[in-house]
């Protein structure tokens, strides 16, 4: 899990192990002995704390490196004009990914061309850092809206309880049942194909891991004292939760919102696969996967593998960072700990 | 509370899912824009009066409430009728392929929990040290990977390059012939690495943290070997988020299944769905996401069960 | 990601069997048709394969031919069914009272005779053969084919009879008189087109759907849904043999593997898993040309690709806009980046296999057409384009879609052409595709007209000229009741359309739609793409003597079609 185990042998609460006086079994315990009092408030320290933690996490702070940079080349991959104003000038990617080069069917990866071309010449390295910027936004997306929907929905139903808890829980079970991309395909077959409509139907999917796991959270935090101390001062039912029981729940909440992340990207990919995704000829690294798959049989490799790679570190270093956001929040492993299932 | 109320209080509440269920699986095949008589006249001149009769055929002249308690009607005896485009039984279509899609499931299934348990274990027996972040990282890779693209590579990889692998299923043999092998095994390969790297890491997870209990320690204290400890006591609490997950793997497998038979070409269920959808061939699709959504119910509750009897603590 | 079968069809279906010339002189026809069926236009015969009809002498008898279809077969109903694959899946099984062979020749299949016995009132009479049993072993009569006709009122196939079909009468057990509504050129191709079932059919003691009963060579013997599809030579077949073709059929089980994904098709012609691949992915075929093993067969087909603009939107009520658009696609580098150079560019509707043009003519029509009105040139095209635009008072970029399904090369080549369009300033051109029933709600709407979305579709002819215009610019066929996508009204055309089917004269019809095509190439209501090809690959060691029939739905023909002079078998080595 995270680093401390490997340099103590013990994850017991409270538990003193004198081990030479080394200095850093004596911060486990400053640690953990903090964190315990801070269960009760909400502190920025406590999230401070966790930023630390999370520095110190090698893969984690890969992931991130990772991301960064994809993040960085995507931005600076092609001019980003609003109205006719242009906000970057950059273009990192040799060539346009929009233009057909006809005297270049089809190349295998050489010089000019690092990744190659495709069917119609266009330059596949340009089209996979452009294609980043619908990955990631749709990604990012999506999961920023499934959580504003998923998360009040979730802290409603947990913290009211009786029917209202019943109402919604039965809504997610019932949406629980479909497998995702059935859903998805029925309903990009109803909405039509698109980007917001791509968005629309991947966050109908979503939301309710979300809500799940918040009603979860919510359940076991508010039998918790100050939540009744907070009440028996009078506070209202609203604020109380907001402003204590839905932030001490968020831990696991961004942990799974992180990995969404991933999971989005791989699902926008898998409809973008189905046919169902954006505009044809978008650089979407799904429909780049569609588009390459007719012609892998005649050893166009590289049409298939690269947008394929592009996907996969993608999805790789965002559960990096997630893992590594979910040692550093959460290192006991206490709650969330069933990947948010329960 | 006793199992046995825990079981009923838990079938009560599933009624108002499953009904939920069908009206979302009704409303939804009803929501997408064009009807099978479309389809079936598509350009065809068609003298007046002939799609009146084809809808009044199909039920589809009547108001929607009423269709959806006809469908509900048939279906609860298992009767969905005839495909509009093959004029064949719906569940005749849907048990002809359905062992296809089984056989794949369940070796995807069989791939995962092979893989995924014992590489778990060994992950948490070894924890910190570095067979457990390469079998981390290794599990990371798993979940990663696109199983469409993993899908192509290996077909590109072992199939054609190679050689090694049929692309096309054996013709007249049943679903347990050994010559069915050759071909299941890169569709199932596909689709068990995801869900083998999920269950890697959640035994993993469970099994450090049951390994960190007192009893364990306890356990060895008395003297009991670490091998029986792990596997009498520690397994066994361990499988209760496994088991969870395991229910979960149902609706990720039938997720997978639908890109993966679309990929290899794989003759079963998925491929009857999506075709059902291009065709708003109603009666099938509606069979196929009731079926699937049904089972997932039935799995989940069967999940739960197992859940609390293996730990009285969770029944809520 | 999927071939054209699986899409059912952007294009007419069963049309690739129905509508096209009827001639008196049947004879004479041979000789003014684009080649003889045996060669692709202007190409040499393939390295390592034989397109000469096989030797019947030599056939070997006995043996499994292995060949696969894109989609699995929805109906066997001949009545019913809409789709190509189902035809094709068929078309050994039943038959007709005529068939028109590989070079659009008409020839007698169970009726012995066919002619037409009195002009004035348009009756034809067919006598058929005798001794013709079904597979049901019941004997073919004149009333088995009445109720083979009349059986398509009220069916998705309705139109193929009764659009010319008034009434039959029964003269006696082998003879059956046909009135018309009225003079009807296509007629013999129309005839061509319905299967003969048993009357058996029509009471209820026989479900085709479940058991397709026929007269043909091979009876079906089962379906496995989305695996495979098997029919069996038939003892009891009523040929008696002749000089080009042996009395019974050779080869004795065909199975058709259903294979959707296109490169799974190509795998398993490689491995030996099928084999005989029709309609293979275009990229394939270069390296199938070139291994010895294999036989690949090209011929130019009733298939092309076109775009027919929304007239009731401005700018595209002007001509000189819609040439101007003509001008701008980029039809050789489609041809070499989408289909590998397999097609020819098209400037025109009516293909090359259609019987009023013999191949040289055609040809320096369709490159006369391109050069005046269609061909791609950036200069010409930027002054249509202007003074077009100034006509119709439209300022540039002006804004638009174009739609298409999701055959994935149309999908390819809309967006080359948008990317052609938007290089030029004159056009912001989108992209859009919607699956199947979306598309057809689309193009086959009302309002297809007065949506601002260049329709980009598919159609496909047989052996009639007709077929490629007729449903296109009609004035009549306005959709929704017709294909009259963009409402093209054009008295001069309506007129032309109306001769051509009232005429049986070859010559007065060859200038007919020759002036047809040329008002229609000035006015260009609708732009062409390409005309395809009917291409298929079979492995030579093991099948010989297979030859590629050009329309949608025959392409089994070849492995026995005894009327049409071919036959297929199956080599031990």
């Amino acid at each position: 899990m995270s680093h401390e185990s490997s340099r103590t042998t013990t994850d017991q609460r409270g538990r003193i192990r004198v081990t030479g006086f080394d200095t850093s079994a004596f911060e486990d315990r400053d640690e953990r002995f903090d964190w315990q009092q801070e269960e009760s408030t909400v502190s920025r320290s406590r999230w401070t704390r966790s930023w630390e933690r999370f520095k110190r996490n090698r893969t984690a702070l890969a992931g991130l490196a990772i991301i960064a940079v994809m993040l960085f080349v995507t931005i600076f991959a092609r001019p980003i004009a609003v109205e006719g104003i242009t906000i970057q000038p950059f273009s990192l990617a040799p060539f346009d990914p929009t233009n057909s080069n006809f005297g270049a069917l089809n190349e295998a990866p050489s010089a000019s061309h690092p990744f190659g071309t495709d069917w119609s010449g266009k330059d596949i390295l340009s089209r996979v850092m452009y294609g980043g910027r619908y990955s990631l936004t749709i990604g990012v997306i999506t999961v920023g809206i499934a959580l504003s929907v998923g998360v009040p929905l979730g802290a409603i139903a947990g913290y009211y309880g009786g029917w209202v808890d019943e109402v919604i829980m039965r809504l997610v079970d019932i949406l629980y049942a479909f497998p995702f991309l059935v859903l998805a395909i029925a309903l990009i077959s109803v909405l039509g194909q698109g980007f917001w409509n791509m968005i629309t139907a991947l966050v109908l999917v979503v939301w309710i891991s979300y809500a799940r796991l918040l009603r979860g959270e919510v359940l076991s935090v508010k039998e918790n004292e100050y939540v009744t101390a907070a009440k028996a001062l009078g506070a209202r039912d609203r604020s109380i939760i907001f402003r204590h029981v839905v932030p001490n729940a968020m831990a696991p909440v961004i942990v799974q919102a992180t990995l969404g992340i991933g999971t989005v990207v791989l699902n926008a990919a898998a409809l973008g696969f189905l046919g169902l995704g954006l505009e044809p000829g978008s650089p979407e690294w799904g429909s780049m996967l569609s588009s390459g798959r007719d012609t892998l049989i005649q050893g166009y490799w590289w049409v298939t593998v690269f947008p394929g790679l592009a996907i996969f570190l993608f999805v790789l270093s965002i559960n990096l960072v997630g893992d590594g956001v979910r040692d550093a929040v959460d290192p006991q492993g206490d709650s969330g700990g069933n990947a948010g299932v329960r | 509370m006793s199992l046995q109320r825990y079981l009923i209080k838990r079938l009560l509440v599933m009624i108002p899912v499953l009904f939920g269920v069908t009206v979302l699986t009704f409303s939804l095949t009803k929501m997408l824009p064009g009807s099978p008589v479309d389809f079936i006249l598509q350009f065809q001149e068609t003298t007046p009066g002939l799609r009146e009769q084809l809808e009044a055929q199909y039920n589809l002249d009547e108001p929607v409430y009423i269709q959806y308690w006809l469908w509900l009607r048939d279906a609860m005896v298992l009767d969905f009728g005839d495909s509009i485009i093959s004029d064949r039984s719906v569940t005749g279509a849907i048990v002809g392929r359905l062992p296809k899609t089984l056989l794949l499931g369940g070796a995807g299934f069989a791939i995962a929990v092979c893989i995924g348990i014992p590489l778990g274990v060994l992950s948490a027996v070894n924890n910190g040290n570095t067979i457990d972040e390469v079998s981390r990282i290794g599990a990371l890779l798993g979940i990663a990977t696109p199983n469409f693209w993993l899908g192509l590579m290996l077909m590109l990889v072992f199939s054609v390059q190679f050689g090694l692998f049929r692309v096309i299923p054996p013709s007249d043999v049943g679903v347990f012939h050994p010559s069915m092998l050759k071909f299941v095994i890169l569709p199932a390969i596909t689709l068990g690495t995801a869900s083998s790297a999920l269950i890697m890491r959640l035994t993993r997870s469970s099994m450090v943290e049951e390994l960190n209990k007192d009893y364990v320690r306890t356990a060895k204290a008395k003297g009991l070997s670490e091998r029986t400890v792990i596997v009498k006591h520690v397994l066994r609490n361990s499988m209760v988020s496994v088991v969870t997950v395991a229910a979960i793997q149902v609706a990720f497998i039938v997720n997978g299944s639908v890109v993966i038979e679309q990929v290899f070409s794989w003759p079963g269920v998925g491929r009857l769905l999506i075709d059902a959808i291009t065709q708003r061939d109603f009666p099938v699709l509606q069979a196929i996401v009731l079926m699937i959504a049904v089972t997932i119910v039935f799995v989940n509750l069967i999940a739960d069960l197992l859940y609390s009897w293996l730990d009285p603590r969770i029944r809520y | 990601m999927r071939s054209d079968d699986t899409e059912r069809h952007f294009s007419l279906n069963r049309r690739s069997l129905v509508k096209s010339l009827g001639v008196a002189g049947v004879a004479g026809l041979a000789g003014c048709m684009g080649g003889d069926g045996t060669e692709t236009e202007g190409t040499p015969a393939r390295p390592g394969g034989a397109t000469t009809p096989a030797d019947p002498n030599n056939a070997q008898e006995g043996g499994e031919l292995i060949a696969s279809f894109g989609a699995d077969v929805a109906q066997f109903d001949p009545a019913s069914s809409t789709d190509t694959t189902s035809v094709k899946a068929l078309s050994l099984t039943f038959e007709n009272l005529l068939t028109v062979g590989f070079d659009g020749s008409i020839n007698n299949a169970l009726a012995h005779t066919f002619e037409e016995v009195d002009e004035e009132n348009n009756i034809w009479r067919a006598e058929l053969r005798e001794g013709v049993m079904f597979h049901n072993g019941t004997e073919l009569t004149a009333e088995d084919v009445q109720v083979s006709f009349e059986r398509y009122e009220g069916t998705p196939n309705a139109a193929d009879v009764y659009n010319w079909y008034d009434s039959s009468e029964i003269i006696d057990d082998y003879t059956i008189e046909f009135t018309l509504q009225d003079t009807y050129a296509p007629l013999q191709f129309d005839i061509s087109a319905v299967g003969i079932v048993p009357a058996a059919a029509e009471n209820g003691d026989l479900d085709l759907s479940e058991n397709p009963v026929g007269t043909g060579p091979y009876e079906f013997v089962e379906h496995q849904p989305d695996e495979l599809f098997r029919i069996e030579r038939y003892d009891d077949y009523w040929f008696e043999g002749d000089d080009n073709v042996p009395a019974t059929a050779p080869i004795e089980t065909v199975t058709y593997r259903i294979i959707t994904e296109q490169s799974a098709q190509q795998a398993a012609l490689e491995g030996g898993d099928i084999h005989l691949a029709n309609a293979p992915p275009a990229s394939s075929i270069s390296d199938f040309e070139e291994n010895e093993d294999y036989t690949v067969n090209r011929r130019l087909a009733g298939g092309f690709d076109l775009m027919y603009f929304p007239l009731e939107v401005e700018p595209y009520g002007n001509a000189k806009v819609r040439r101007g658009v003509s001008r701008l696609i980029p039809r050789e580098n489609i041809l070499e980046s989408v289909y590998q150079g397999i097609g020819v560019p098209a400037y025109m509707a009516i293909s090359q296999i259609s019987a009023v043009f013999d191949t040289e003519e055609w040809q320096d029509l369709n490159d006369r057409l391109g050069e005046e009105y269609m061909g791609y040139d950036e200069e010409q095209a930027s002054t249509l384009l202007e003074e077009g635009f100034d006509e119709a008072g439209i300022e540039a970029p002006f804004e638009t879609t174009i739609i298409t399904n999701q055959n994935p090369q149309r999908v390819q080549w809309v967006q080359l052409i948008a990317e052609s369009l938007n290089s030029t300033d004159y056009f912001d051109v989108s992209v859009e595709q919607y699956e199947w029933n979306t598309y057809v709600g689309k193009i086959a709407g009302e309002s297809s007209a007065s949506n601002n979305e260049v329709i980009a579709v598919g159609w496909s002819g047989g052996w009639d000229p007709d077929a490629y215009v007729g449903d296109l610019v009609d004035s009549e066929q306005f959709t929704p009741n017709g294909f009259n996508m963009g409402h093209y009204k054009n008295e001069e055309v309506d007129q032309l359309l109306e001769d051509g089917t009232n005429t049986y004269d070859l010559e007065e019809r060859n200038q007919i739609y020759k002036d047809l095509v040329e008002i229609l190439a000035e006015d260009a209501p609708m732009t062409y793409i390409r005309f395809g090809e009917e291409t298929d690959v079979y492995d030579n060691t093991a099948v010989k003597g297979f030859r590629t029939y050009p329309i949608n739905g025959g392409e089994f023909k070849g492995i026995f079609s005894p009327a049409d002079g071919a036959f297929t078998y199956l080599s031990e080595e």
